[in-house]
């Protein structure tokens, strides 16, 4: 298993995986109207060439036997206010089933945590589903604090 | 009473009254605010491309403040001077039309994870919690 940054050419592996994931995390929260995924598709490899391009963004890939198995994506800057260079949001996280439970993720997030302190960064911010027990765990044993609920009202 | 638009000569007097309730919310949680002063920039640097409006009742008794972006607003802050009145509903059913108007199809917020009782008081207008927001501290 090798964790290596991610260059412009890897965007279709990185594109592999970000389908997989984005498949996974519907079929977890439920999500009844999601858009096309081949447009999920379209817009999320616009804004990881971009994000890259501008060093505004960072992925680092699992390989194993020189194929992707798992990848980290993380963004600085937060929300509406991406000026703010001293933190980092993860956008996203995945590794292939057949590889879990390897400690992967672990390395994944080892890595972006050593990149983060290069860049000066403070802090690292993440979303785990309300309902996600599981996870929660996982990320409080890497010492991630929950600090704020996410609510929403869907209106007709 | 009214609900209106914030102006920019408001921004001053709504971030004192912010970190003044802020810090009787927030020391129920062991928690701070920003401070006036950070709140002000925040507000001013925001202030073209959000939505700020006062609840006035001979004078400033409430501030609510949205992002409105793909369809859906954001709430980034609401707070009321004197809670017991029900000026927090009276802001969160104007949040409501204006979504209703524009034709919004969701309304996000976040609620400090400590912070039950602003949890209980969004759940009273049907909001559920979607995600919790994690953080770690790096040295």
């Amino acid at each position: 298993m090798k964790i290596r940054k991610a260059h412009k050419e890897d965007i279709l592996s990185i594109l592999n995986l970000v389908k997989e994931f984005t498949l996974e995390h519907r079929k977890i929260s439920k999500l009844k109207k999601a858009l096309d995924i081949e447009k999920v598709l379209e817009i999320r490899k616009k804004i990881i060439q971009q994000e890259i391009k501008n060093k505004t963004g960072i992925i680092f890939l699992a390989e194993s036997e020189k194929k992707c198995v798992g990848y980290i994506f993380a963004i600085k800057g937060f929300f509406y206010d991406r000026s703010d260079k001293t933190k980092v949001y993860i956008s996203d996280i995945f590794v292939e089933k057949k590889f879990r439970k390897k400690g992967i993720a672990k390395l994944l997030i080892s890595n972006l945590i050593r990149w983060c302190k290069k860049e000066k960064i403070k802090q690292i911010f993440l979303d785990v589903d309300s309902n996600n027990q599981k996870v929660k765990e996982f990320y409080k044993i890497l010492k991630f604090e929950e600090i704020s609920i996410k609510m929403g009202k869907t209106l007709k | 009473m009214k609900i209106r638009k914030a102006e920019q000569k408001d921004l001053k007097e709504v971030s004192q009254l912010y970190e003044k309730e802020m810090s009787k919310q927030f020391k129920l949680i062991g928690e701070k605010p920003l401070k006036a002063n950070e709140f002000e920039k925040r507000l001013k640097n925001n202030f073209k491309k959000s939505n700020m409006y006062i609840l006035d009742i001979e004078g400033i008794k409430g501030f609510i403040w949205y992002f409105e972006e793909s369809n859906e607003f954001n709430l980034e802050e609401i707070f009321v001077v004197m809670k017991e009145k029900g000026h927090g509903k009276l802001l969160i059913n104007f949040l409501l039309q204006k979504a209703k108007k524009k034709k919004i199809k969701r309304i996000n917020l976040d609620v400090h994870f400590k912070n039950k009782s602003a949890q209980e008081f969004f759940r009273k207008f049907k909001f559920s919690e979607r995600t919790i927001e994690m953080s770690r501290d790096l040295k």
